[in-house]
């Protein structure tokens, strides 16, 4: 179904001159997303870069022993790949597809060769929000750290949300405990708390939001941070 | 040209004090010598911070024998170190980005020296050397690179480890085997309560790994503290 989705729904994207899409798009190569699938893993070749329209995509660190968690996650505000232009082939995170969707992808040396060019605007683009993204790995990173599994949970459902432009979310406690790094249980005590006072329903591994502002009060002050630096450089004009 | 060699990094250099900046070392040597005509020597302290998160950077530091750590903030009282700069870098690289302000909290971490640049000059640096901005892309990659297995560290390892890998990190840029930290501001950059870091501590200094009396900490054995640290410190060094 993806000549249903446009380049354009991609805000990076959308975001570049003309000329930069008339390069840029007729090598852009739609692909489906799939839950679970692993974009790349860490250490691996960076082929593609991955323009997210309809999927979000969760950057983990993986230990030796297997354990990980998410330090940042990639909705269609963004772009996976970004150690390309910073001058890295590989990447020690793992990126892996946590809503399924529709992303946009194109040959790392060939956004490499748009990104050169002096007068591509698409440089600068990804350049800021190469800053929004390091802002939200050492909020998500500090986060883990001092802030209670309630808040955490709070804190990622909106990130995630905000991303699908939705108020609905398809995800397992499994799943959600791997992204935080913490314990099912966990999640599910968690989950529970925000159920009964009426600020999400959670049903059959389904996430709806009844209630945005309590869940935000909710949340640690984590995600007003993370939201005001990507909306912020969202605003910005070239 | 005697405007540059007059320059107190030269005049160091003369002094044959080996402490060098690398990152300034690895430039070409007009775009070394561009960037060190606006830069001006200061004595950084301790404690010092030289940039708040999410506020605008007024100056890029380039560490010779200061170093610098990153902190995010949790909220008013609790932090996490999140990287560390020394003579292998400089503070201020994510204007590359080309965003004025900060991503991070620096706070001197051990005093000694450093040379900075205003934004402005540093800005008009950048605009002229494609190689300048080819080193700091690649050396903010290294500090994300970084960011993430700290985060990792923080999250999975037990604290005796990171403070073994933390030790070893601040033992590279230190320049010195000594170094002043109470066991309070030793918490707060490794994100736990002080009572952990005394264990902590404790342990490797029994195993005499460190000498640790009222916040001056002293390496004793850097092979002990490399196998006592977890595999970070290997991943964090390698890149």
């Amino acid at each position: 179904m993806s000549e249903l989705h446009r380049p354009q729904e991609n805000q990076l994207l959308n975001a570049t001159s003309e000329a930069v899409q008339h390069r840029l798009f007729p090598r852009l190569e739609p692909v489906e997303m799939k839950l679970g699938q692993v974009v790349y893993e860490s250490g691996d070749e960076l082929r593609h870069v991955y323009f997210p329209v309809s999927c979000i995509v969760s950057l983990l660190y993986v230990m030796e022993n297997g354990s990980s968690a998410e330090i940042s996650v990639v909705g269609n505000e963004g772009t996976v790949g970004v150690a390309i232009f910073m001058g890295g082939n590989t990447t020690t995170s793992r990126a892996v597809v946590q809503s399924e969707g529709y992303a946009f992808r194109v040959l790392s040396q060939d956004l490499k060769d748009e990104f050169q060019r002096p007068d591509g605007d698409l440089r600068l683009l990804m350049l800021r929000y190469t800053q929004a993204l390091i802002t939200q790995m050492a909020q998500t990173a500090v986060c883990n750290r001092h802030h209670t599994i309630d808040q955490q949970l709070a804190r990622w459902i909106l990130l995630s949300l905000d991303r699908l432009q939705s108020n609905m979310l398809t995800m397992t406690h499994e799943l959600i405990a791997s992204m935080l790094g913490v314990r099912r249980e966990g999640v599910t005590d968690a989950a529970g708390k925000l159920q009964r006072a009426g600020t999400i329903e959670y049903h059959r591994g389904r996430i709806t939001v009844l209630d945005r502002p309590k869940l935000e009060s909710a949340s640690c002050e984590c995600y007003a941070v993370v939201k005001r630096e990507t909306d912020r450089i969202a605003q910005l004009t070239i | 040209m005697q405007g540059v060699f007059d320059h107190p990094y030269w005049r160091m250099q003369a002094r044959s004090a080996k402490v060098l900046n690398q990152l300034l070392e690895a430039l070409p040597r007009a775009e070394r010598e561009s960037v060190l005509a606006q830069c001006e020597r200061v004595e950084l302290v301790q404690g010092h911070i030289l940039s708040e998160s999410d506020e605008p950077i007024e100056h890029v530091y380039f560490p010779l024998t200061a170093f610098i750590a990153l902190l995010a903030r949790a909220d008013n009282r609790q932090f996490l170190e999140l990287g560390a700069i020394g003579n292998e870098g400089v503070l201020g690289a994510t204007l590359v980005l080309g965003l004025e302000t900060a991503p991070m909290r620096a706070v001197v971490q051990g005093s000694g020296s450093a040379l900075r640049t205003p934004v402005a000059e540093f800005h008009a640096a950048l605009a002229r050397s494609p190689v300048l901005r080819q080193t700091l892309y690649g050396y903010l990659y290294d500090l994300t690179e970084h960011l993430v297995q700290i985060a990792a560290c923080t999250h999975f390892h037990e604290i005796k480890p990171r403070l073994a890998r933390w030790l070893l990190m601040t033992h590279d840029r230190a320049h010195s085997d000594n170094f002043h930290f109470t066991h309070v501001s030793l918490a707060g950059m490794l994100g736990v309560q002080r009572s952990a870091v005394t264990i902590a501590a404790g342990l490797l200094q029994r195993s005499k790994l460190i000498h640790y009396v009222r916040g001056d900490i002293t390496i004793v054995s850097r092979a002990g503290l490399l196998a006592a640290s977890c595999s970070c410190y290997g991943v964090i060094t390698k890149k």
